[in-house]
């Protein structure tokens, strides 16, 4: 029996889907998300960069500054390679030398790998095992959130526990290593196990702020989440919360992980096909 | 809370930049390197202009987040954009970031990432020059900036609150109180237009940004300029404090011998790492 991931995106609104800049990737044990920030540019490019690099199997086993940075800079170079320099006009030139920046987040599982049945094709709840159990290592760096609900309760919030700290200003990893000095003392990490009951959530800011706030005022927001089986649910959900104004304009991306209630096939999911968008075609 | 709205393409916001065009920018710039104040103008507009085009820049080329006017005021009061966009009072800003009329490099030293410092070539778009010609008709040119953003606000009565700029010497015709107060009571939903003043004086007093109170300002002109001077909304000061900067509770959009490029960086328009510099 293998946790199963599903996964959910929307632009902000008033934006196209290639205007998106978060990025999620999934793979055998390990699933990422990035959050690139919406002041700076190739800040989509970089966010995939990261979340492909963190599923390609390439990430240090260990989360300190060194091992992280050192993970980093090829994935810098591959951003650099990548931005049309020849071609920028004066203000894309100087914006694009800052460099893009974005957050991180990857949970690691230690086995067995995911299946990529979603969970709403899969019905029984008699077939769980309840001694089924995995551990699990979360890394992150800005305020993308991983939350874990047990049951009725949240059970981990990680790395922000309340919504009053999001802010518009957090520090967030740079495809520019001179912006990076700051970052490095900001790695967060935490662990833990996920048993047959247990729901495991990743998700971009402006969702996350709204979970929070919405379980600080007495709400189990994981219901309303755990409902969504279709992009087009999750998209109207987006739209509704934006509309009365419990939720930031924001690209949103939400990745929920449960297990399966019925023995999935042995099938794993692979990483995500990225889409790139050329800029200034 | 006010001054809050989003700031986005679907909900732009709008910049007046006033420029001090008197014959007294003739006189030198207390700020030093021996310039003229008019050279202290035209610097500071470009340099806001800039930072204003590179922070709505994204890959795809520049948001229009905002629409800006820039207003001369000196031997007339008017519209004070050149080449394409002369004549016009408010343009989107893409049409400001392809329109200025030459582009130089300049030299600056920037952090290597590695604890020292390189220089590096940077582009320094000019849309100004230095200009000084007759009087300073200051309350002039609030009426037009007023009269200019009554009608834009009355088409986006939800966006967030214009943001006026005036860059002068301070040493205006008439008394330009009743115009700028005004001027600051034009409103939208999310609060009042806020007029920031930038002071390029003659004095050589120290630099100063964003203060809260006037005791430090060393003439009449300049605590004129405070006074009429808009106090930061609480949201820029939190950005403002986020990102480092000691700001008081009360502070003001004001700068005495100094640009207000920081401002540039209060703005929010989405998610800014704070580790952007």
């Amino acid at each position: 029996m293998n946790p199963l991931p599903q996964t959910f995106w929307a632009p902000k609104a008033g934006n196209s889907e290639a205007e998106y800049e978060d990025a999620f990737s999934v793979a055998p044990s390990v699933i990422a998300i990035a959050d690139g920030a919406t002041e700076s540019s190739f800040a989509g490019l970089w966010a995939r960069a990261l979340v492909s690099g963190a599923t390609s199997g390439t990430m240090p086993e260990r989360d300190d500054a060194d091992h992280v940075a050192a993970w980093t800079n090829p994935l810098q170079e591959a951003w650099r390679s990548q931005v049309p320099w020849d071609r920028l006009p004066w203000y894309a030139e100087e914006k694009t030398r800052q460099g893009a920046f974005a957050t991180l987040l990857v949970l690691t599982l230690s086995s067995p790998p995911l299946c990529k049945e979603k969970v709403s094709d899969v019905t029984s709840e008699a077939s769980v095992k309840p001694e089924e159990e995995t551990a699990w290592r979360a890394m992150a760096i800005g305020d993308s959130c991983l939350f874990q609900v047990c049951g009725e309760d949240l059970v981990a919030s990680f790395p922000l526990e309340r919504a009053d700290q999001f802010d518009s200003r957090p520090i967030l990893l740079s495809a520019n290593p001179a912006n990076n000095g700051a970052v490095w003392s900001r790695i967060h990490t935490c662990t833990g196990r996920m048993g047959s009951g247990d729901v495991l959530f990743l998700m971009t800011d402006a969702l996350a702020k709204w979970f929070l706030a919405e379980y600080e005022s007495g709400n189990k927001p994981w219901q309303e989440l755990l409902c969504l089986t279709t992009q087009e649910e999750f998209l109207a959900k987006i739209t509704s919360l934006r509309e009365n104004h419990a939720m930031r304009n924001d690209d949103v991306t939400l990745v929920t992980l449960q297990y399966a209630l019925e023995q999935p096939s042995t099938d794993v999911v692979q990483p995500m096909e990225l889409h790139i968008v050329e800029p200034f075609e | 809370m006010a001054y809050s709205a989003e700031i986005s393409r679907a909900n732009p916001s709008a910049f007046v930049f006033l420029i001090d065009q008197s014959k007294s920018m003739e006189d030198p710039f207390g700020g030093g390197g021996g310039k003229r104040r008019a050279e202290g103008v035209a610097d500071a507009i470009n340099r806001l202009l800039q930072n204003l085009v590179i922070k709505c820049a994204k890959s795809e080329g520049v948001n229009d987040y905002y629409v800006v006017g820039v207003i001369g005021y000196g031997k007339q009061v008017g519209p004070a954009f050149g080449g394409p966009l002369a004549g016009q009072l408010l343009v989107p800003i893409s049409e400001v970031a392809d329109s200025p009329t030459r582009v130089e490099e300049r030299t600056k030293k920037v952090d290597d990432g590695a604890g020292g410092l390189i220089d590096q070539t940077v582009k320094f778009p000019v849309w100004f020059e230095p200009v000084a010609d007759n009087g300073t008709p200051m309350a002039e040119a609030f009426r037009l900036a007023h009269q200019t953003l009554e009608g834009w606000i009355a088409k986006h009565p939800d966006s967030y609150p214009p943001i006026v700029i005036n860059i002068t010497d301070g040493e205006y015709n008439d008394d330009p109180t009743a115009e700028a107060q005004a001027l600051t009571s034009l409103a939208t939903s999310d609060g009042n237009t806020l007029l920031f003043n930038c002071h390029i004086s003659g004095h050589s007093s120290a630099p100063l940004v964003f203060p809260d109170s006037d005791a430090a300002l060393p003439d009449a002109w300049a605590k004129k300029l405070f006074a009429l001077s808009s106090p930061l909304p609480e949201s820029m000061s939190a950005s403002a404090q986020s990102e480092g900067y000691g700001i008081g509770a009360q502070a003001r959009g004001f700068a005495f011998n100094a640009d207000l490029v920081e401002l540039i960086r209060f703005l929010d328009i989405g998610t800014r790492p704070s580790n952007l510099r």
